[in-house]
């Protein structure tokens, strides 16, 4: 059944969440509480943060208990050895309804096309195939240029619960509003760059591209394929260093940093450096427990499907603190078991090391998970893909990552052991 | 002092002579002056402009714990000698007689079964000459059974003082550690822990004390990079053949910014040394009471997973004959592995990874209380490098075996 944007579930903390920190989440839940209205839905499309530039920025956090922490960002971009797995998609188009009608898909083109020749292009002149399952639609070039961003959106919503779409069930996400900052250097051209302005839609912090075959008709030549396949697996992940500048000052940072369950001692790490003349930052790698470290900015490997599942959100969360990593923590059921017997339920402000994990409202069914680092700041895998990376990133920015998930609750949990 | 040639040739195999005199082995203070402790640049090469600085660390506390070194008591241990043999050795060391009567006299010799051992004064075995002390030293540290002699806490090469910083010792306390301490060959030196800790004037500055003698030195290093950094060649020599991260994209921004123009090499390691550096061996890694080591350490530098096979007490040769790798051709490069071995012997004593300039990677010994860190080469050799010649070889990953690296 497709239905229309006015009754799709509200989004109420989807909507508001790009512009809040997780310290603001308890009004958020407030908010949530007192319910939302679908009036709300075009502000979700604009993002309400300036967006944030594509190129290397200097920035310090904000202030708090984690100290003087600053940042910058790189790019990361799956290795060569992941990328020769990638099949290359298609250059047509291709949308697929699964459990739904011709008539129901023809309305939905009517919603989206309101132009009558377009219309008329969409259900005469485009290429359907149907059968009990599925209505499979090849649109035209110009039907995929002219739907309108609340469009964009909904057929996301739509064709994103199905794999088969690739890239509405995991579009390209541009962390940021600037296509072309995002895809700097990258070797694109201009006719592949210009397609993906057009039919990218703001999203959150960010923007999304489903259209990759589109954006794909568009390349030159092999090498240009190459590096648009390269520069899909763009993510942004900060670089966070810690200012130590005064003993003074170290014992409420020690109290934030410092955890008891790790295996290193922080405190003289932290001592030399405010000793060493000339040195004042500590990279917070030194600060993240072992496994943490190990994948942090890095993509899976082969060798990490071993057992025959790949790392997700879960896993990443649960096994911050693991010394070896337990790939049981990956099934939602196991990791919920986890979180009831070793953890507890904290509310904001999070800490250090407190797991954020988002759950369906009505189930509680674990949906994602991330680490709370500081600030705005969280480390996060937004999903088992091989093209995915360990990354620190914002809070506004991993949402963005997450299109799958519009309805959730936010509930923190803080390891009893710490 | 004794005298170190390093002599390297182009097969691939270092000669390293270390030869010791008598007169090298005891002195006083492990440093009569701290070594800079600030920021210092690397040699220029391959590997860009590094900087590093030392850094203390510290075991976790459950780990202190666990040592029972805090309940340490001074037993001198002598296996399978009379007490005749034991009065004959103590006279050699210039031992006054009275004290050697006072060490085997009543409430201070222990009998257990047929075997003798001492508990001397503590403030006596303080109390005796630098010289005498070393000389007992040498004699004590042949049998494994005492562990502060044959195996002492290691001083930091780069200076007392960043051993003792903020380390919650009374400032006598401070005086009376680094009075004790001496230099095992060239490497600075502690054994007396049960004397020290008689010294703390509470629990809290027992427990410092303890923790502070096991504290660790280790490097932090960082590239540094400026728009005219030659990222390519750079990045090429850390890529180390075929791993698969790509390197330039951290490098590549600092390039770009002012306020930041180093990048901690951390972030350059395949992810097995990243995961380690600066921590301590869990005990879960071990397998019974077997830990990781230097040759674990080392041999699992480039594995995704580190391979248990390399706990084996035979791990050195498992990995002689591992076709995975072979000899390496100088100049080393990132992540080859070096072998110390007894020039005598030919058997392996310790093995690291080379970093960069004289910077690797190590872990030196299974002990739980010794952490995967950076050091100086040179600091490394002074610890197995203590009265015999011994011989360095590099060993280099097969290029066709880099596919499965990070």
């Amino acid at each position: 059944m497709i239905r229309s944007a006015a009754s799709l579930p509200l989004p109420v903390l989807s909507l508001t969440m790009p512009t809040a920190s997780f310290r603001r989440l308890s009004l958020l839940l407030l908010a949530s509480a007192l319910g939302g209205s679908t009036d709300l839905f075009p502000a979700m499309l604009q993002g309400q943060e300036p967006a944030e530039s594509n190129t290397p920025i200097f920035k310090n956090l904000k202030p708090g208990p984690w100290g003087d922490l600053e940042s910058y960002s790189v790019f990361l971009q799956a290795p060569e050895a992941a990328l020769k797995l990638l099949p290359s998609p298609s250059q047509q188009t291709v949308w697929r309804f699964f459990g739904t009608t011709r008539d129901e898909v023809s309305a939905l083109f009517q919603k989206f096309f309101p132009d009558p020749d377009l219309y008329r292009e969409a259900t005469v002149r485009s290429v359907w195939y149907l059968t009990p399952e599925e209505v499979r639609v090849h649109p035209t070039d110009r039907m995929v240029l002219a739907l309108p961003p609340l469009a964009r959106l909904e057929l996301m919503q739509t064709l994103g619960k199905y794999e088969e779409n690739p890239f509405h069930y995991n579009p390209l996400v541009i962390e940021g509003q600037d296509v072309r900052a995002w895809f700097a250097g990258t070797g694109l051209s201009e006719p592949v760059l210009a397609a993906i302005e057009a039919t990218s839609f703001p999203y959150r912090n960010g923007r999304i591209l489903t259209e990759v075959s589109y954006a794909l008709s568009k390349v030159d030549n092999e090498i240009e394929e190459a590096n648009f396949l390269r520069a899909m697996t763009r993510n942004r992940s900060l670089f966070l260093r810690l200012r130590l500048t005064s003993h003074d000052t170290l014992t409420p940072l020690l109290d934030y940093w410092s955890q008891s369950i790790r295996l290193k001692e922080t405190q003289p790490i932290m001592e030399s450096i405010i000793r060493t003349p000339g040195v004042e930052r500590l990279d917070l790698s030194h600060i993240l427990p072992p496994t943490a470290r190990k994948y942090l900015y890095t993509f899976p490997t082969t060798a990490e499907g071993i057992n025959g599942i790949f790392p997700n959100s879960l896993w990443t969360s649960l096994n911050f603190f693991e010394f070896s990593p337990k790939v049981r923590y990956n099934s939602p059921d196991k990791a919920a078991e986890q979180l009831q017997s070793r953890f507890e339920r904290v509310l904001p402000p999070f800490r250090y090391g407190d797991v954020i994990t988002l759950v369906e409202p009505t189930t509680g069914k674990l949906l994602h998970s991330c680490i709370f680092i500081a600030d705005n700041v969280v480390y996060s895998k937004n999903n088992s893909s091989m093209l995915t990376p360990w990354v620190l990133q914002t809070d506004a920015d991993m949402m963005t990552h997450l299109t799958r998930i519009t309805e959730f609750q936010v509930v923190g949990w803080r390891h009893t052991s710490t | 002092m004794g005298r170190k040639l390093f002599r390297w040739t182009t097969s691939g195999l270092i000669c390293l002579s270390f030869t010791t005199s008598a007169k090298e082995i005891p002195t006083t203070e492990a440093s009569a002056a701290d070594a800079p402790t600030g920021v210092q640049l690397s040699q220029p090469g391959p590997w860009g402009d590094l900087e590093y600085f030392p850094i203390a660390l510290e075991p976790p506390d459950q780990y202190v714990t666990a040592s029972g070194h805090l309940e340490a008591k001074l037993v001198w241990h002598f296996p399978n000698k009379t007490l005749t043999e034991i009065i004959d050795l103590l006279a050699t060391t210039g031992l006054q007689e009275s004290d050697i009567n006072l060490f085997t006299g009543p409430g201070h010799l222990i009998r257990t079964g047929d075997q003798i051992s001492l508990q001397p004064p503590l403030d006596a075995v303080e109390g005796l000459s630098p010289e005498v002390r070393s000389k007992i030293y040498v004699i004590l540290r042949q049998w494994e059974q005492n562990e502060f002699y044959a195996k002492p806490f290691p001083v930091f090469s780069s200076g007392f003082d960043l051993m003792v910083h903020e380390s919650g010792m009374s400032p006598s306390a401070i005086d009376i550690f680094k009075k004790l301490s001496y230099r095992w060959g060239s490497a600075p030196s502690f054994s007396d822990l049960p004397i020290l800790l008689s010294h703390a004037q509470n629990d809290h500055e027992r427990w410092r004390i303890a923790k502070t003698v096991m504290r660790s030195e280790g490097l932090v290093v960082r590239l540094k990079l400026s728009a005219q950094s030659d990222l390519e060649s750079i990045m090429t020599y850390w890529s180390s053949s075929a791993r698969r991260k790509n390197l330039k994209v951290f490098a590549e921004p600092l390039t770009k910014m002012p306020e930041v123009n180093t990048l901690d090499i951390v972030h350059l390691l395949p992810p097995t040394p990243r995961k380690l550096l600066y921590t301590y061996a869990s005990p879960l890694m071990g397998i019974g009471s077997t830990f990781p080591d230097c040759f674990w350490t080392a041999f699992n530098f480039f594995a995704f997973e580190p391979s248990n096979r390399y706990l084996d007490t035979t791990s050195h040769r498992t990995f002689l004959t591992d076709e995975k790798w072979e000899r390496a051709t100088l100049p080393p490069r990132f992540g080859d592995v070096i072998i110390v071995t007894d020039g005598e012997t030919g058997e392996p004593m310790h093995a690291c990874n080379f970093i960069a300039d004289d910077i690797v990677f190590t872990k030196n010994g299974r002990s739980l209380l010794r952490p995967f860190v950076f050091m100086k080469l040179e600091n490394v050799l002074k610890n197995y490098l203590k009265s015999r010649r011994s011989e360095v070889f590099f060993y280099r990953l097969k290029s066709e075996d880099t596919e499965t690296v990070e």
